[in-house]
């Protein structure tokens, strides 16, 4: 399965990457904290006060992390009563607990058996009947060579 | 939601999940992978032109070397981050006002020549990435350029998802189901 990743990033972006990474993820952990100060009664005016800092800047600090900086990231935590704990894993330390779930899991094509012929295609077929055997390919790449010829033959038979 | 196909008369039923793994077969969606320890927690798929504005070295998003702040929002999107929204500008996805209905943005506002990523949901927690514009091409939100880029999103879902029609919810809790802040749409 083809998938896109921030890997073809040049190196100079990929700094510039992590970058705005720690800025979402600092921005986050703030968010969860700052929403539980707030729902405890704490406001955005109280918290600009124990930091020394106007409130416009608690302001548009708290509606996204695009300005940030670690001097931000500490201010917010100090000014919630926070603590901050940091650690960076080497990519290939597993998880714990290991997950077993990923998104995309429900987003694979299941085994090559059935090909599943989309009405749009059967329509194309019917117009284009010398066009049959490139469609069969085309509806899926995982099958062998001979499902694929199976394929072929069934969009043929669609139409006879 | 599904797609009901016909086969030598006998009536079969796809999923969207379906279709688009039919479509990333076909090599017209690719998925958005981050390098990550963690596991995706929601889904993104770029069409080839999204594609093409991040990898085609003449792209404007290349050339103004936004790639960056983009992939990072990609990322932070596809691990679960959070969808913040306030009262006032910052939101990192904002639903456009219809019409078209459901069209989407991811807003990235960092650095200065900000972007935009345009996107409508396929199911909830999955989007679909059609185009990444650049802010100043946008212009002023009722600018033509607006309505053109809208416009043209929806024509390029139509083109992948024939009679599909994106998912629509009444609160943004039915699109983004968990770690969003809560907001109108």
């Amino acid at each position: 399965m083809i998938s896109l990743s921030e890997k073809f990033l040049t190196p100079d972006e990929l700094g510039e990457y992590g970058y705005q990474r720690i800025k979402f993820m600092a921005f986050d952990a703030v968010q969860k904290l700052w929403h539980r100060r707030e729902a405890e009664g704490l406001k955005q005016k109280d918290l600009a006060q124990r930091i020394g800092r106007d409130p416009a800047w608690v302001s548009k600090n708290l509606r996204g992390p695009a300005n940030w900086t670690l001097r931000t990231l500490g201010e917010f935590v100090q000014g919630l009563d926070g603590e901050l704990e940091l650690s960076v894993h080497a990519m290939e330390d597993p998880i714990s607990p290991r997950p077993n779930y990923h998104a995309y899991a429900e987003y694979e094509l299941p085994p090559f058996t059935q090909p599943a012929v989309t009405l749009l295609q059967l329509e194309t077929e019917q117009q284009e009947p010398e066009k049959q055997y490139r469609l069969g390919r085309v509806i899926s790449t995982a099958g062998t060579s001979s499902n694929l010829l199976l394929a072929g033959r069934e969009c043929e038979n669609a139409t006879s | 939601m599904s797609q009901m196909a016909t086969r030598k008369g006998h009536l079969t039923y796809m999923s969207i999940k379906a279709h688009i793994a039919q479509l990333e077969a076909a090599g017209k969606l690719v998925r958005y992978v981050p390098h990550s320890r963690h596991p995706v927690k929601r889904c993104l798929f770029l069409t080839n032109d999204a594609s093409d504005d991040l990898t085609n070295p003449k792209s404007a998003i290349n050339l103004l070397h936004l790639r960056p702040q983009i992939l990072a929002a990609m990322t932070h999107w596809t691990t679960g981050g959070l969808v913040y929204a306030s009262r006032g500008k910052g939101r990192f996805l904002r639903r456009l006002k219809a019409p078209p209905p459901e069209v989407w943005e991811m807003r990235v506002t960092d650095p200065r020549v900000q972007s935009r990523a345009f996107v409508r949901f396929a199911e909830p927690d999955a989007l679909i990435m059609t185009r990444i514009h650049t802010r100043d091409l946008l212009g002023k939100k009722s600018s033509r350029e607006w309505a053109k880029a809208m416009k043209a999103c929806c024509a390029t879902w139509d083109e992948l998802f024939p009679n599909i029609s994106p998912f629509v919810g009444s609160t943004v809790h039915d699109y983004i189901t968990e770690n969003c802040n809560d907001f109108p749409l």
